[in-house]
């Protein structure tokens, strides 16, 4: 397979390769491709330090108070309205 | 990952269907924290996002004397909520056409314009500062809707392919393409910025 073949498809496969999803065959001539390419090297850390980044931000932040009463109001659900 | 799958098993479909309120305010404690997150993540606005969450639970409520069950209620609860997100960013937007966004027509024909910058050793702290999350923020609202939702479902609220292509009623295998090209977008605006950061940084 040629350098520039198996980069254009390192693209295509790094999303199932960073889910763990990827088939075995696969994924062997992948990480072989990976430790003598720079280049695809780079762009499969940098993905997947993009979704680590985008894994730490979104901490799951919870519903206001407000809004939450306000809601619980709309569906004329007040009187549960303290159950957690 | 099966969160969805087997969380409404908490609840009784027959009361539900026959619209008791408690078990139904059980059903909104449950998930109103994941509809409105989503929701945010989708129209990026807090007025609108509350819309959202008022309305999905609306439809339920209605909806459910008719829901049969074939999919599981958490599904069913998320693609009510991810069509109202979705028909909000409609609104705005008249003409956006949600699924046939030929946005990355040039890069599937192999023109990849990569970023190969490695960024990746800079400091935790630097990569993560309010000004980097905000831009982290910006980006993800930078995505077609379609590509955003699949993103928001897949990899911010971690649902299964299988689950997201449930919750948008698509195939997996369009989910596993949006999700490629939303990734490949998100690093390739990240590597820009970090880029930047780490020139500026360099010359300091």
């Amino acid at each position: 397979m040629n350098d520039k073949k198996c980069c254009h498809e390192l693209l295509n496969s790094i999303s199932d390769y960073l889910d763990g999803t990827l088939e075995e065959q696969h994924c062997r001539e992948l990480e072989k491709h990976l430790k003598e390419c720079e280049n695809c090297n780079t762009v499969t850390n940098t993905m997947r330090k993009t979704l680590d980044l985008y894994h730490q931000i979104s901490k799951k932040e919870c519903l206001p108070d407000d809004v939450r009463n306000r809601l619980f109001e709309c569906l004329q659900l007040d009187e549960f309205i303290e159950l957690e | 990952m099966t969160q969805l799958a087997d969380s409404s098993n908490e609840f009784s479909l027959e009361a539900l269907r026959s619209g008791n309120k408690a078990e139904f305010a059980r059903l909104v404690n449950r998930y109103s924290n994941q509809v409105y997150r989503i929701a945010m993540k989708i129209v990026a606005d807090a007025s609108d996002a509350e819309d959202v969450l008022q309305e999905t639970f609306i439809k339920a409520y209605k909806g459910l004397p008719g829901f049969e069950g074939r999919s599981s209620l958490a599904t069913w609860l998320f693609r009510i909520a991810t069509n109202e997100a979705l028909m909000v960013v409609r609104k705005r937007k008249p003409d956006f056409v949600l699924v046939d966004e030929p946005d990355y027509s040039e890069e599937e024909e192999g023109n990849y314009q990569l970023q190969l910058t490695d960024w990746c050793c800079m400091p935790e702290a630097e990569l993560l500062t309010d000004e980097t999350r905000s831009y982290l923020e910006q980006a993800m609202q930078n995505l077609t809707p379609a590509l955003r939702v699949v993103f928001v479902l897949r990899d911010i609220e971690g649902f299964s392919i299988k689950e997201t292509a449930d919750a948008l009623d698509v195939s997996e295998q369009v989910v596993k393409t949006r999700l490629l090209r939303a990734r490949l977008r998100l690093r390739e605006d990240l590597s820009q910025y970090y880029g930047i950061k780490m020139a500026e940084r360099s010359a300091k």
